[in-house]
């Protein structure tokens, strides 16, 4: 087992180097003049050099590589340009938000989407399988900005019973979080009952299923004993695996409900091209999701034995 | 010999192919979804003929009227007529999603290949990169993409294109890894083939089911992140009817004109939902081992 996780860690590390590799270059790919363009259209020759020299453009390429590795190292991701403050503890404060919005996301999506899914493998072909395969594709096909604004338009426009944006500090109020919670988890619940109906049914087509049906196991044990336990192993990985699209779902999500999480500012530095402050937005968010990666193999393998021999 | 041979073996490539129309026609998905990519491909193409609104020309005294019988959809907040233009919307999603998904099999596809049949060195390399790219999660990489090259239709197609790589590399090499254990590839590999010869024909055209599968599904994939793009600010030129794009700046006539945000919103939500469900049923209808 421990030859498994530190066999996992290290192929990490090329991933996370190749990470930093492309978000250096994103800055050093711009079209044209790299400084040039982060400066505007309307800055002056002296205004362009300035931003040359902070952000040491006019070094020899792997020198700044090098240097932009070294402050990684000490976690200094610069400052923003539109602000002035520095990057890191702007990424923290609302790195928060946007995990209690991704927590709650989960704590619907995945109760409801297993529930989908066992109550449509266990009915199948019948009306209520139909449905509920319709309302699990309904959920992978909606896109989540169009499903927050209709949202918004029936519970904050029309019965006015939740607000339509915001966080509700400094008093912590949780009917905020409720719409883009379930917006977030529309995607998610979906492929949950989808999974989980397939699962369930392949599980159910195997032979000890029928040994455990011939030896007089009513529905319920079959379904519930035997089934649903093998049924939930692939569920597991994929729920842990989605974690992280789930993050990058939180960059339409906060935007629609003007939330303030890392998704809403990344978007917001993308519009005003800061650049430092998209730089470390992206690679805090390709490191939360390699680090849940990495922790979900790891928790598979302890799972599933035969993972490791693989 | 080698001519009879051949023969019997069109015939079975025909005789299969009209099985898998049969059983798509059959299939309740391809019902619903293939009338929907229909009707939004035939409004799409006919837009100038269906309607005697322009989707670009502003028109101020218009704006943001409720939908009616001059303007079936209502009008947007510069007097245009949003039925017209999310029929032109109607190719421009459609535009963007076949030539990004196009985009993703032509880089994604081959790579995934040489990486599955040669294993080894090559394999790892490759799929270090791939992780790498894997390591930007759903609309991530579109985004960093757009950061870096700027916004603009051929921008977004490369962007939507290039972030669905990493998919079909991963798709083709595990295809191709189950299908050089194959017999059949060890007997043309014994009987001396030189290896593009087996990567093309023996390899390459066994991977193309499972290709087609996941290229109907990644093009609602695609259509999502290009209007999740537009939606975000980030997408196409502000003029070109794109529905992400008419979402987004719909959002800001939310409370006093709903349907602004509504239609366009509807029009992604159906296109995305039948090319999921034709994909579902493709994939079922192209398994051999299913019966229907």
């Amino acid at each position: 087992m421990l030859g498994y996780i530190l066999r996992r860690i290290v192929l990490a590390i090329p991933v996370i180097i190749g990470v930093t590799v492309i978000v250096f270059a994103m800055v050093r790919f711009l079209p044209g003049d790299p400084a040039r363009v982060i400066a505007g259209v309307a800055a002056t020759e002296e205004e362009v050099e300035t931003i040359r020299r902070q952000l040491g453009l006019d070094r020899p390429i792997w020198e700044q590589y090098a240097s932009f590795m070294w402050n990684l190292i000490r976690l200094d991701l610069g400052k923003s340009m539109f602000t002035g403050k520095p990057v890191l503890p702007q990424l923290m404060e609302t790195m928060q938000n946007t995990f209690i919005l991704a927590v709650a996301a989960m704590a619907i999506a995945i109760p409801v989407g297993i529930v989908i899914g066992i109550i449509s493998a266990i009915n199948r072909g019948k009306a209520i399988d139909q449905v509920a395969i319709v309302a699990s594709l309904f959920g992978v096909s909606m896109p989540a900005f169009w499903l927050g604004l209709m949202l918004i338009l029936l519970f904050a426009v029309t019965l006015r019973v939740l607000p339509a944006g915001g966080i509700g500090i400094p008093n912590w109020d949780p009917r905020y979080v409720i719409l883009p919670a379930l917006t977030l988890a529309a995607h998610l619940i979906g492929v949950l009952a989808r999974m989980t109906r397939s699962s369930m049914l392949s599980v159910l087509g195997q032979d000890y299923i029928r040994t455990a049906r011939s030896k007089g196991a009513t529905e319920y044990t079959v379904n519930y004993k035997h089934a649903l336990r093998n049924a939930l192993l692939p569920v597991t990985t994929i729920t842990g695996l989605y974690f992280g699209y789930l993050l990058s779902g939180t960059v339409l999500t906060e935007t629609v409900f003007a939330w303030p999480g890392m998704g809403r500012l990344l978007v917001n530095a993308i519009s005003n091209r800061d650049y430092p402050l998209i730089q470390g937005g992206v690679l805090l968010f390709s490191l939360i999701f390699i680090v849940v990666n990495l922790i979900v193999d790891i928790l598979y393998a302890y799972i599933d034995p035969r993972i490791r021999y693989e | 010999m080698k001519t009879a041979s051949n023969s019997s073996k069109d015939a079975l490539d025909k005789y299969w192919r009209r099985e898998v129309i049969r059983r798509l026609s059959k299939h309740r998905s391809a019902r619903l979804g293939v009338p929907i990519l229909l009707f939004f491909v035939i409004v799409g193409v006919l837009a100038p003929f269906l309607s005697p609104y322009d989707p670009i020309k502003i028109n101020l005294s218009e704006a943001l009227r409720p939908p009616s019988s001059d303007h079936i959809l209502g009008t947007d907040e510069l007097g245009r007529d949003i039925a017209t233009r999310i029929m032109y919307g109607a190719r421009i999603s459609m535009f963007i999603g076949f030539l990004a998904v196009l985009i993703g099999l032509a880089i994604g596809a081959p790579i995934g290949i040489i990486s599955g049949y040669y294993g080894g060195a090559i394999d790892f390399a490759l799929q270090r990169l791939t992780d790498v790219l894997l390591a930007f999660p759903g609309i991530l990489l579109a985004l960093v993409l757009v950061a870096t090259l700027g916004v603009g239709l051929t921008n977004v197609i490369i962007a939507v294109g290039i972030s669905s790589v990493p998919v079909y590399i991963r798709l083709a090499r595990g295809q191709t890894l189950y299908i050089r254990e194959l017999s059949y590839v060890e007997a043309v590999r014994a009987l001396g083939l030189r290896s593009p010869t087996i990567l093309f024909k023996h390899i390459f055209l066994n991977t193309v089911d499972p290709l087609i599968v996941q290229s109907t599904l990644q093009l609602g994939t695609a259509i999502l992140t290009a209007a999740g793009l537009g939606f975000l600010g980030l997408g196409v030129e502000p003029t070109i009817p794109e529905w992400g794009t008419m979402l987004g700046t719909g959002r800001e006539y939310l409370m006093s004109s709903p349907h602004v945000a509504t239609f366009p919103g509807l029009a992604i939500f159906l296109v995305v939902l039948a090319f999921n469900l034709l994909g579902d049923a493709l994939r079922d209808a192209l398994d051999p081992t299913l019966a229907l």
